[in-house]
Protein backbone atom coordinates (compact mmCIF):
# COMPACT_ATOMS: atom_id res chain seq x y z
CA UNK A 1 0.00 0.00 0.00
CA UNK A 2 2.82 2.32 0.90
CA UNK A 3 4.52 1.38 -2.37
CA UNK A 4 1.42 2.22 -4.36
CA UNK A 5 1.21 5.62 -2.73
CA UNK A 6 4.86 6.28 -3.44
CA UNK A 7 4.63 5.23 -7.08
CA UNK A 8 1.54 7.26 -7.94
CA UNK A 9 1.34 10.23 -5.62
CA UNK A 10 -0.51 12.29 -8.23
CA UNK A 11 -3.51 9.97 -8.51
CA UNK A 12 -6.66 10.60 -6.58
CA UNK A 13 -8.01 7.91 -4.25
CA UNK A 14 -10.98 7.47 -6.59
CA UNK A 15 -8.67 7.12 -9.60
CA UNK A 16 -6.69 4.43 -7.81
CA UNK A 17 -9.84 2.57 -6.80
CA UNK A 18 -11.33 2.59 -10.29
CA UNK A 19 -8.00 1.52 -11.77
CA UNK A 20 -8.33 3.41 -15.02
CA UNK A 21 -5.45 5.51 -16.33
CA UNK A 22 -5.49 8.61 -18.48
CA UNK A 23 -6.81 6.61 -21.43
CA UNK A 24 -9.92 5.78 -19.32
CA UNK A 25 -9.80 2.16 -20.41
CA UNK A 26 -7.39 0.58 -17.98
CA UNK A 27 -6.21 -2.87 -19.02
CA UNK A 28 -9.57 -3.99 -20.44
CA UNK A 29 -8.46 -4.18 -24.09
CA UNK A 30 -5.21 -5.94 -23.18
CA UNK A 31 -7.00 -8.41 -20.91
CA UNK A 32 -9.71 -9.30 -23.45
CA UNK A 33 -7.08 -9.87 -26.13
CA UNK A 34 -5.27 -12.29 -23.80
CA UNK A 35 -8.44 -14.11 -22.74
CA UNK A 36 -9.60 -14.62 -26.33
CA UNK A 37 -6.05 -15.72 -27.24
CA UNK A 38 -6.08 -18.28 -24.45
CA UNK A 39 -9.48 -19.60 -25.57
CA UNK A 40 -8.33 -19.75 -29.19
CA UNK A 41 -5.34 -22.03 -28.51
CA UNK A 42 -7.41 -25.22 -27.96
CA UNK A 43 -10.15 -24.08 -30.36
CA UNK A 44 -7.70 -23.59 -33.23
CA UNK A 45 -6.03 -26.95 -32.56
CA UNK A 46 -9.45 -28.63 -32.64
CA UNK A 47 -10.32 -26.75 -35.83
CA UNK A 48 -7.12 -27.83 -37.57
CA UNK A 49 -7.80 -31.49 -36.74
CA UNK A 50 -11.37 -31.12 -38.02
CA UNK A 51 -10.27 -29.53 -41.31
CA UNK A 52 -7.64 -32.26 -41.85
CA UNK A 53 -10.27 -34.95 -41.29
CA UNK A 54 -12.65 -33.22 -43.68
CA UNK A 55 -10.01 -32.59 -46.37
CA UNK A 56 -11.33 -33.70 -49.71
CA UNK A 57 -14.66 -34.79 -48.22
CA UNK A 58 -17.96 -33.68 -49.75
CA UNK A 59 -20.65 -31.44 -48.29
CA UNK A 60 -22.51 -34.35 -46.69
CA UNK A 61 -19.51 -35.12 -44.48
CA UNK A 62 -19.40 -31.52 -43.27
CA UNK A 63 -23.15 -31.48 -42.61
CA UNK A 64 -22.87 -34.74 -40.68
CA UNK A 65 -19.98 -33.32 -38.67
CA UNK A 66 -21.95 -30.20 -37.80
CA UNK A 67 -24.86 -32.33 -36.56
CA UNK A 68 -22.64 -33.22 -33.65
CA UNK A 69 -23.69 -30.68 -30.97
CA UNK A 70 -20.15 -30.50 -29.57
CA UNK A 71 -18.71 -29.65 -32.98
CA UNK A 72 -21.34 -26.96 -33.53
CA UNK A 73 -20.70 -25.41 -30.12
CA UNK A 74 -16.92 -25.40 -30.62
CA UNK A 75 -17.32 -23.94 -34.12
CA UNK A 76 -19.51 -21.11 -32.81
CA UNK A 77 -17.04 -20.44 -29.99
CA UNK A 78 -14.17 -20.41 -32.49
CA UNK A 79 -16.00 -17.88 -34.68
CA UNK A 80 -16.95 -15.66 -31.72
CA UNK A 81 -13.52 -15.71 -30.03
CA UNK A 82 -11.71 -15.48 -33.37
CA UNK A 83 -13.55 -12.45 -34.70
CA UNK A 84 -13.45 -10.73 -31.30
CA UNK A 85 -9.69 -11.32 -31.16
CA UNK A 86 -9.35 -10.09 -34.75
CA UNK A 87 -11.34 -6.93 -34.01
CA UNK A 88 -9.17 -6.16 -30.98
CA UNK A 89 -5.98 -6.72 -32.99
CA UNK A 90 -7.10 -4.79 -36.07
CA UNK A 91 -8.15 -1.92 -33.78
CA UNK A 92 -4.55 -1.56 -32.59
CA UNK A 93 -3.25 -1.75 -36.16
CA UNK A 94 -5.64 1.00 -37.29
CA UNK A 95 -4.82 3.16 -34.26
CA UNK A 96 -1.11 2.77 -35.00
CA UNK A 97 -1.14 3.62 -38.70
CA UNK A 98 -4.15 5.87 -39.38
CA UNK A 99 -3.30 9.28 -38.00
CA UNK A 100 -6.18 11.39 -39.31
CA UNK A 101 -8.79 11.38 -36.55
CA UNK A 102 -11.84 11.25 -38.86
CA UNK A 103 -10.41 8.53 -41.06
CA UNK A 104 -9.37 6.56 -38.00
CA UNK A 105 -12.86 6.55 -36.51
CA UNK A 106 -14.35 5.65 -39.90
CA UNK A 107 -11.89 2.77 -40.30
CA UNK A 108 -12.55 1.52 -36.76
CA UNK A 109 -16.33 1.57 -37.26
CA UNK A 110 -16.09 -0.11 -40.67
CA UNK A 111 -13.74 -2.78 -39.32
CA UNK A 112 -16.05 -3.54 -36.38
CA UNK A 113 -19.12 -3.66 -38.61
CA UNK A 114 -17.41 -6.07 -41.00
CA UNK A 115 -16.33 -8.29 -38.10
CA UNK A 116 -19.90 -8.35 -36.77
CA UNK A 117 -21.35 -9.11 -40.20
CA UNK A 118 -18.96 -12.01 -40.77
CA UNK A 119 -19.31 -13.50 -37.29
CA UNK A 120 -23.12 -13.38 -37.46
CA UNK A 121 -23.08 -14.91 -40.94
CA UNK A 122 -20.76 -17.66 -39.74
CA UNK A 123 -22.72 -18.48 -36.59
CA UNK A 124 -26.04 -18.54 -38.51
CA UNK A 125 -24.49 -20.94 -41.02
CA UNK A 126 -23.34 -23.26 -38.23
CA UNK A 127 -26.78 -23.13 -36.59
CA UNK A 128 -28.46 -23.93 -39.89
CA UNK A 129 -26.10 -26.85 -40.47
CA UNK A 130 -26.47 -28.10 -36.91
CA UNK A 131 -30.26 -27.79 -36.63
CA UNK A 132 -31.24 -28.40 -40.27
CA UNK A 133 -32.31 -31.74 -41.65
CA UNK B 1 27.24 -2.88 -50.12
CA UNK B 2 27.68 -0.17 -52.77
CA UNK B 3 26.08 3.20 -52.15
CA UNK B 4 26.05 6.17 -54.50
CA UNK B 5 26.52 9.46 -52.70
CA UNK B 6 27.23 13.04 -53.71
CA UNK B 7 29.94 14.88 -51.88
CA UNK B 8 31.65 18.19 -52.45
CA UNK B 9 33.98 16.35 -54.78
CA UNK B 10 31.06 15.14 -56.91
CA UNK B 11 29.25 11.85 -57.33
CA UNK B 12 31.00 8.92 -55.74
CA UNK B 13 30.39 5.25 -55.34
CA UNK B 14 31.08 4.15 -51.80
CA UNK B 15 31.50 0.71 -50.28
CA UNK B 16 29.94 0.37 -46.85
CA UNK B 17 30.95 -2.30 -44.41
CA UNK B 18 27.82 -3.96 -43.07
CA UNK B 19 29.64 -6.83 -41.38
CA UNK B 20 28.92 -7.67 -37.80
CA UNK B 21 26.30 -5.03 -37.48
CA UNK B 22 26.99 -3.97 -33.90
CA UNK B 23 26.12 -0.31 -34.01
CA UNK B 24 28.07 1.76 -33.39
CA UNK B 25 31.13 -0.36 -33.98
CA UNK B 26 34.41 1.42 -33.60
CA UNK B 27 36.76 1.04 -36.50
CA UNK B 28 40.24 2.33 -35.94
CA UNK B 29 41.52 4.95 -38.32
CA UNK B 30 44.38 2.73 -39.36
CA UNK B 31 42.18 -0.20 -40.35
CA UNK B 32 39.93 2.21 -42.24
CA UNK B 33 42.88 3.52 -44.20
CA UNK B 34 44.06 -0.02 -44.86
CA UNK B 35 41.04 -1.33 -46.78
CA UNK B 36 39.65 2.14 -47.60
CA UNK B 37 36.15 1.09 -46.54
CA UNK B 38 34.63 3.25 -43.84
CA UNK B 39 32.40 1.49 -41.36
CA UNK B 40 28.77 2.44 -41.63
CA UNK B 41 28.68 3.93 -38.14
CA UNK B 42 31.15 6.57 -39.22
CA UNK B 43 28.55 8.13 -41.48
CA UNK B 44 26.26 8.92 -38.58
CA UNK B 45 28.53 11.03 -36.47
CA UNK B 46 28.03 14.69 -35.74
CA UNK B 47 28.96 16.95 -38.59
CA UNK B 48 29.03 14.19 -41.19
CA UNK B 49 26.94 14.28 -44.29
CA UNK B 50 23.55 12.66 -43.89
CA UNK B 51 23.24 9.40 -45.72
CA UNK B 52 19.55 9.28 -46.42
CA UNK B 53 17.63 8.36 -49.56
CA UNK B 54 16.22 11.87 -49.89
CA UNK B 55 19.45 13.73 -49.31
CA UNK B 56 20.68 15.12 -52.59
CA UNK B 57 23.61 16.75 -50.92
CA UNK B 58 23.51 19.46 -53.55
CA UNK B 59 23.22 22.57 -51.43
CA UNK B 60 23.72 21.95 -47.74
CA UNK B 61 27.16 22.58 -46.35
CA UNK B 62 28.50 19.46 -44.64
CA UNK B 63 30.62 21.07 -41.97
CA UNK B 64 28.17 23.72 -40.78
CA UNK B 65 26.86 22.97 -37.33
CA UNK B 66 23.62 24.79 -38.05
CA UNK B 67 22.18 26.46 -41.11
CA UNK B 68 19.15 28.70 -41.16
CA UNK B 69 16.88 28.97 -43.07
CA UNK B 70 16.92 25.26 -43.89
CA UNK B 71 17.96 24.00 -47.27
CA UNK B 72 14.87 24.46 -49.47
CA UNK B 73 15.38 21.14 -51.23
CA UNK B 74 16.08 18.88 -48.25
CA UNK B 75 14.59 20.97 -45.40
CA UNK B 76 17.65 20.07 -43.37
CA UNK B 77 18.66 22.88 -41.05
CA UNK B 78 20.78 21.03 -38.57
CA UNK B 79 23.12 18.29 -39.78
CA UNK B 80 23.11 16.38 -36.52
CA UNK B 81 23.72 12.62 -36.23
CA UNK B 82 20.90 10.47 -37.47
CA UNK B 83 20.13 6.96 -36.36
CA UNK B 84 20.51 4.33 -39.09
CA UNK B 85 17.73 4.47 -41.64
CA UNK B 86 15.36 1.51 -41.88
CA UNK B 87 16.81 0.51 -45.25
CA UNK B 88 20.29 -0.08 -43.87
CA UNK B 89 19.38 -1.15 -40.36
CA UNK B 90 20.32 -4.73 -39.60
CA UNK B 91 17.37 -7.15 -39.45
CA UNK B 92 17.03 -8.96 -36.14
CA UNK B 93 15.06 -12.07 -35.29
CA UNK B 94 13.21 -10.26 -32.51
CA UNK B 95 11.89 -7.42 -34.65
CA UNK B 96 11.20 -9.63 -37.67
CA UNK B 97 9.08 -12.03 -35.60
CA UNK B 98 7.25 -9.09 -34.05
CA UNK B 99 6.43 -7.68 -37.50
CA UNK B 100 5.40 -11.16 -38.69
CA UNK B 101 3.04 -11.55 -35.73
CA UNK B 102 1.14 -8.45 -36.76
CA UNK B 103 1.27 -9.33 -40.47
CA UNK B 104 0.01 -12.87 -39.85
CA UNK B 105 -2.75 -11.48 -37.62
CA UNK B 106 -3.94 -9.21 -40.42
CA UNK B 107 -3.70 -12.07 -42.92
CA UNK B 108 -5.73 -14.34 -40.64
CA UNK B 109 -8.41 -11.66 -40.18
CA UNK B 110 -8.81 -11.39 -43.93
CA UNK B 111 -8.56 -15.16 -44.28
CA UNK B 112 -11.37 -15.65 -41.77
CA UNK B 113 -13.68 -14.50 -44.57
CA UNK B 114 -12.72 -17.76 -46.31
CA UNK B 115 -13.86 -19.71 -43.25
CA UNK B 116 -17.21 -17.91 -43.16
CA UNK B 117 -17.62 -18.45 -46.89
CA UNK B 118 -16.98 -22.19 -46.40
CA UNK B 119 -19.61 -22.52 -43.63
CA UNK B 120 -22.08 -20.24 -45.39
CA UNK B 121 -21.75 -22.14 -48.67
CA UNK B 122 -22.32 -25.45 -46.88
CA UNK B 123 -25.42 -24.04 -45.18
CA UNK B 124 -26.79 -22.58 -48.42
CA UNK B 125 -26.80 -25.87 -50.31
CA UNK B 126 -24.89 -28.12 -52.72
CA UNK B 127 -24.60 -25.55 -55.53
CA UNK B 128 -22.86 -22.76 -53.50
CA UNK B 129 -20.70 -25.43 -51.85
CA UNK B 130 -19.57 -26.71 -55.24
CA UNK B 131 -18.60 -23.15 -56.19
CA UNK B 132 -16.56 -22.84 -53.01
CA UNK B 133 -14.90 -26.22 -53.54
CA UNK B 134 -13.91 -25.40 -57.11
CA UNK B 135 -12.33 -22.15 -55.88
CA UNK B 136 -10.44 -23.66 -52.96
CA UNK B 137 -9.37 -26.62 -55.10
CA UNK B 138 -7.82 -24.34 -57.75
CA UNK B 139 -4.11 -23.54 -57.58
CA UNK B 140 -4.91 -20.05 -56.33
CA UNK B 141 -7.27 -21.38 -53.67
CA UNK B 142 -4.72 -23.91 -52.49
CA UNK B 143 -2.05 -21.20 -52.41
CA UNK B 144 -4.34 -19.06 -50.23
CA UNK B 145 -5.07 -22.03 -48.00
CA UNK B 146 -1.36 -22.81 -47.66
CA UNK B 147 -0.52 -19.20 -46.77
CA UNK B 148 -3.44 -19.14 -44.35
CA UNK B 149 -2.22 -22.30 -42.63
CA UNK B 150 1.33 -20.93 -42.26
CA UNK B 151 -0.04 -17.68 -40.82
CA UNK B 152 -2.32 -19.62 -38.47
CA UNK B 153 0.44 -21.85 -37.10
CA UNK B 154 2.88 -18.97 -36.79
CA UNK B 155 0.36 -16.71 -35.03
CA UNK B 156 -0.62 -19.60 -32.75
CA UNK B 157 2.98 -20.46 -31.76
CA UNK B 158 4.15 -16.87 -31.41
CA UNK B 159 0.93 -16.03 -29.56
CA UNK B 160 1.77 -18.70 -26.99
CA UNK B 161 5.25 -17.12 -26.77
CA UNK B 162 3.54 -13.80 -26.03
CA UNK B 163 1.32 -15.39 -23.38
CA UNK B 164 4.43 -16.81 -21.67
CA UNK B 165 6.00 -13.33 -21.71
CA UNK B 166 2.82 -11.94 -20.14
CA UNK B 167 3.47 -14.10 -17.09
CA UNK B 168 6.83 -12.36 -16.75
CA UNK B 169 8.85 -15.38 -17.85
CA UNK B 170 11.44 -15.75 -20.59
CA UNK B 171 12.16 -12.06 -21.08
CA UNK B 172 15.96 -12.30 -21.01
CA UNK B 173 17.75 -12.07 -24.34
CA UNK B 174 18.76 -15.76 -24.49
CA UNK B 175 15.21 -16.99 -23.88
CA UNK B 176 13.75 -14.49 -26.33
CA UNK B 177 16.01 -15.77 -29.11
CA UNK B 178 15.56 -19.44 -28.14
CA UNK B 179 11.77 -18.94 -28.12
CA UNK B 180 11.93 -17.18 -31.47
CA UNK B 181 13.75 -20.04 -33.18
CA UNK B 182 11.46 -22.56 -31.48
CA UNK B 183 8.45 -20.73 -32.89
CA UNK B 184 9.89 -20.82 -36.42
CA UNK B 185 10.72 -24.54 -36.23
CA UNK B 186 7.32 -25.35 -34.69
CA UNK B 187 5.54 -23.35 -37.41
CA UNK B 188 7.35 -25.24 -40.16
CA UNK B 189 6.78 -28.60 -38.46
CA UNK B 190 3.06 -28.00 -37.83
CA UNK B 191 2.53 -26.79 -41.40
CA UNK B 192 4.29 -29.80 -42.92
CA UNK B 193 2.52 -32.31 -40.64
CA UNK B 194 -0.89 -30.74 -41.24
CA UNK B 195 -0.51 -30.76 -45.03
CA UNK B 196 0.83 -34.31 -45.13
CA UNK B 197 -2.07 -35.47 -42.94
CA UNK B 198 -4.57 -33.49 -45.04
CA UNK B 199 -3.32 -34.78 -48.38
CA UNK B 200 -3.00 -38.37 -47.07
CA UNK B 201 -6.63 -38.32 -45.94
CA UNK B 202 -7.83 -36.79 -49.22
CA UNK B 203 -10.82 -38.68 -50.58
CA UNK B 204 -11.18 -41.02 -47.60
Amino acid sequence: MAMTRLRSPMRSPLGRAVGLGSAKEGVEHWWRQRMTALALVPLVLWFVVMVIELAGADRQALVAWMHNPMAAVLMILLLAAGFYHAALGLQVVIEDYVHSEGLKIAALVAMRLLCIVFVVRGILAVLKLALGA
Amino acid sequence: MKVAITTREGKQSLSLDLRGGRLPRRTSRSSQRRDNIPHISQWFRAGRRRLTPWDSGAKSKPNDRRTFPPDKKTMISDPRPLSPHLQIYRWQLTSVLSILHRASGIALSVGAILLVWWLGAAADGPQPYATFQSFIGSWFGLLLLFGWSVALFYHLCNGIRHLVWDTGRGLDLTSVYAGGWTVLVATAALTIVAWIAGVAGWGH
